[in-house]
């Protein structure tokens, strides 16, 4: 096959995009990293920073340790739950021919609009109100956190798969014939690996919404169990401390390991990448 | 053969539905009634919050406003995330995964941290004024705090990577070998990207887009803290009608109000893109 | 610095040795009881658990913490409205002690079994809620950048119009905590008062400021990276930013007083299953080495004669107000004519046009 060729000016703009994005997306990164190694008993972040001590890393209080493990057990089950619940539902609506599917799919994307402030309150009245009816409150605990954290993820997980679910079914034909694939073989050799990058975005997806999300969570958080961002939120509420940047330095670190981890064992190209597009 | 489909649909649409009607129905259900005050309700059902709502055209300014931003944090995110999830699919090798991972790494830090980064960058004496100023582009340093472009950029934060990893997964699903073919017979790339890969993701791109918007329409903690108390989209409104004026009937009805309108556009978009192709759901 | 390390070490022994020999403090007298107490996070939680907790457990009690901001825990403590509520102390401040007040969620505290209570003015405490630490509140500007600019210091809020000083200003968000006592000290400075804020408001839109603050901690870097030059804010950012650059506070005149005071308080909330603990923990609060820590630690003025005298001998706190005398001198709110809902209401419209 012939191999796809570029020209300059096709490959300088695409260095152009590559260089906005990426610069957006990782700039306030840099920026905690780097300030991250200078600390000092203060208030403010200063950059450029003024010296260079790992201090602020032998500071990070208890507190934050315990939060992150916390949120970390909460995103790893609201993933889980977000997937058993999306990916069988977006399957589903793709796939059937049930009737007002533009109303189902509604109903499955609704969390992502209603403010997370809205959630929050409304997670809080319903977790006491089932309270008051069963004796069993779901206020501050754990479940009631992953749960609520479902509520906010599965979208995510729904919304990526009818994506790319979309874009085969209408393709389902040229992408068979390309490959010579009878119908049978089609659905095995083409449908689940092109699925799996859809299902890794959107597992990614609501681990991160999971793991990230403060203002549905502050009111959902509890005396036992505070998510890692929460944390965050209050010591900027209350004062800065340098430390919040070395913690955040090392969730980054740790991030950049989990990936790493996946690609050594499993190979994240075989995650994200599509042997039957090629 | 279809109606197998169906099975595996129901149960998990049972459970979004019982979540969805159970989380929001009690507090939605205070915009049929007068707040008395701290979450108390008088109980005969009206329409009164909803008056209010459309008789004060602050509201409907707000609700504009939302929309504005959003559409905005859309056409931009998307005018981003397409072309660099395009270059990433058809980029080989180990750069492909780096430039992936870098968009999984950049996902792990809270937004509120980020806004922090976000400030020193765009401090009058940062990075970006210092690069503005010393190449003559601007003469005084501009700010992003409590700027409607500042509030765009931090909706766009919030759904960049994400959109990201989305096209990434609809491009990788469209065979390359159509791109050669293409090639083949004379086309440049960007006729390539224009012409074939781009109607063939259109449906990833248009339900990608529609998600960006949803979520742009909800989206509160960037807009607050970027946008600096200055501008008041509806879910900062309905925080502030919740939580400092306790007027829960406002908010929840509010929050209506939000919710029919995406709805409503959604709908719409929906109905514009299936007559553009016949039988796509987004 | 190392007189106040002396002094530091000197207090923490004294609040040692008085809870040793307190009469009332026989050992284990909370067994097995845990109070939840609502408050906010962070660093402060860290000074009320090293300063407070502690002394709890040593009595055999738990002391449980439920983060939020004050408006958080009030959302809390309504969704829990007939039931078992989300904490058994709740520390808030003075803006929304009507709204609980008027919500019934306050139970009345046995000031008997407080005797910390003595230390403190009579007008900071009745028997629904204890002031714990107060914040004195102006115009926190960098001197530098104003001698540069050649703009004298501020003396009033209106002086913050001066088109010199145009995209530096910073002025508090309704959501913030500095918010009324900033809103009301505009609004008598502008001719209005708490039963009238349109002065206020119309103040607000002449300084026309580059942003209202919600988040201290953004505020602080602002100030710290010169983006901005002056806001109405507390003192104690003064002492935060101590070494990065050089703050001042002026004090702008209100209603024959100056300055404002915003005030932090506990309440015991109604229906609270360790009820009989509150006291106690509000007692330690006002306990000498809490409220030395609640400055020195937490940047917020205390409210215990005895602390309040101590730390005056301190030089470094020099810019605030320290004395009973100077207190009395700040202007008090009056959230009787203070309509929180209302204020919001005409914040926001007044903000977008």
């Amino acid at each position: 096959m012939a191999k796809l060729h570029h020209r300059t000016p096709e490959r300088i703009a695409a260095a152009l995009v590559l260089a906005v994005a990426y610069t957006v997306l990782l700039g306030p990164i840099l920026f905690v990293i780097v300030s991250s190694f200078d600390y000092g008993q203060r208030a403010y972040v200063v950059f450029p920073p003024e010296r260079f001590t790992l201090e602020s890393y032998w500071r990070i209080p208890d507190r934050y340790w315990d939060a992150l493990w916390n949120s970390l057990r909460i995103a790893g089950l609201c993933t889980l739950a977000s997937c058993l619940i999306g990916i069988p539902a977006a399957i589903g609506i793709v796939r059937s021919n049930i009737p007002g599917k533009a109303a189902i799919l509604a109903v499955f994307r609704a969390p992502m609009q209603i403010p997370a402030v809205v959630s929050g309150v409304a997670f809080l009245q319903l977790y006491y109100a089932l309270g008051a009816a069963t004796g069993w409150y779901a206020v501050g605990s754990f479940t009631g956190m992953v749960i609520a954290h479902v509520f906010a993820a599965t979208p995510y997980v729904v919304g990526t798969l009818v994506g790319v679910l979309q874009r085969f079914d209408q393709t389902v034909e040229e992408a068979a014939l390309v490959l010579g694939a009878s119908r049978l073989g089609t659905l095995w050799q083409v449908t689940l690996p092109m699925l799996k990058p859809g299902i890794f975005a959107g597992a990614l997806y609501a681990f991160m919404i999971s793991f990230s999300e403060v203002p549905m969570s502050v009111f959902l958080a509890g005396s036992h169990q505070v998510t890692f961002p929460v944390e965050v939120f209050h010591s900027m509420q209350f004062d800065f401390e340098p430390t919040i940047l070395a913690i955040s330095t090392i969730v980054t670190v740790l991030s950049l390991v989990v990936v790493w981890a996946v690609q050594r064992v499993v190979g994240l190209d075989k995650f994200v990448k599509t042997g039957a597009a090629d | 053969m279809k109606a197998r489909w169906d099975i595996v649909l129901l149960p998990p649409l049972a459970l979004s539905v019982l979540l969805l009607l159970a989380s929001q129905i009690i507090f939605l259900k205070g915009s049929l009634h007068r707040d008395l005050g701290m979450g108390q309700f008088d109980p005969a059902v009206g329409l009164h919050n909803f008056i209010e709502i459309f008789t004060d055209s602050y509201f409907v300014q707000s609700l504009g406003l939302s929309i504005g931003v959003s559409a905005m944090a859309t056409v931009l995110t998307l005018l981003i995330a397409f072309p660099v999830a395009y270059v990433i699919a058809r980029t080989d090798g180990r750069l492909s995964i780096v430039l992936l991972s870098a968009v999984v790494v950049s996902s792990f830090i809270t937004i509120v941290i980020k806004v922090l980064g976000l400030m020193m960058i765009f401090s009058s004496n940062g990075p970006v004024n210092g690069a503005l100023m010393a190449l003559g582009l601007i003469e005084r340093p501009i700010t992003i705090i409590g700027t409607l472009p500042g509030v765009v950029l931090g909706l766009m934060y919030y759904t960049l990577g994400f959109a990201i990893l989305l096209f990434y997964s609809v491009i990788v699903t469209v065979p390359r070998s159509l791109e050669e073919a293409a090639q083949v017979h004379g086309a440049s790339r960007w006729q390539v990207f224009r012409q074939v890969v781009l109607p063939l993701c259109l449906p990833g791109v248009a339900a990608g887009g529609l998600m960006i918007f949803n979520v742009s329409m909800g989206g509160f903690s960037s807009t607050a803290l970027i946008g600096a108390g200055k501008v008041l989209t509806l879910p900062v409104v309905i925080q502030r009608t919740v939580l400092l004026e306790t007027n829960y009937g406002l908010g929840a009805a509010l929050a209506v109000l939000l919710l029919t309108v995406v709805i409503v556009i959604n709908g719409c978009s929906v109905a514009l893109l299936a007559r553009a192709r016949r039988g796509m759901l987004v | 610095m190392q007189s106040f390390k002396r002094l530091m070490g000197g207090l923490g022994a004294a609040a040692i040795a008085l809870a040793l020999t307190a009469g009332t403090a026989a050992a284990g007298q909370f067994d097995g009881v845990t109070v939840r107490i609502g408050t906010f996070g962070g660093k402060w939680r860290d000074i009320v658990e090293a300063n407070v907790a502690k002394a709890f457990e040593a009595e055999g009690g738990k002391i449980e913490f439920v983060l939020g901001q004050p408006a958080n825990n009030m959302a809390k403590l309504i969704a829990a409205r007939g039931q078992e509520p989300p904490f058994d102390v709740l520390e808030t401040m003075d803006n929304l002690l009507p709204q609980l007040a008027a919500g019934g969620f306050l139970d009345t505290i046995d000031l008997t079994k407080i005797p910390n209570i003595a230390k403190v003015d009579k007008a900071f405490y009745d028997d629904k809620k204890v002031m714990v630490w107060i914040t004195q509140e102006g115009i926190v500007y960098n001197k530098a950048k104003f001698a540069e600019a050649g703009i004298p210091a501020p003396t009033r809020y209106a002086d913050l119009a001066n088109p010199k000083l145009k995209g530096k200003v910073s002025l508090p968000d309704i959501s913030a905590g500095g918010a009324m006592p900033a809103i009301v000290g505009m609004s008598h400075e502008a001719g209005g008062g708490e039963a009238d804020i349109g002065p206020g408001l119309e103040l607000v839109k002449t300084i026309g400021p580059a942003s209202f603050w919600s988040s201290s901690s953004n505020l602080q870097t602002q100030l710290a990276s010169g983006d901005v030059w002056a806001a109405a804010a507390q003192a104690g950012n003064v002492q935060r930013l101590k070494g990065q650059v050089d703050l001042a506070i002026a004090f702008p005149p209100v209603a024959g007083k100056s300055g404002v005071l915003k005030q932090g308080y506990l309440v015991k909330i109604k229906g609270a299953k360790n009820a009989a603990a509150a006291e106690w923990i509000i007692n330690a609060f006002l306990s000498d080495q809490m409220q030395v820590a609640t400055l020195t630690a937490g940047g917020q003025v205390p409210v215990s004669g005895p602390a309040l005298a101590k730390l005056r001998e301190n030089p470094d706190y020099g810019f605030l107000r320290l004395s009973p005398d100077q207190l009395a001198g700040m202007y008090s709110i009056d959230f009787g004519k203070v309509n929180e809902a209302a204020y919001v209401q005409k914040w926001n419209r007044s903000i977008t046009r």
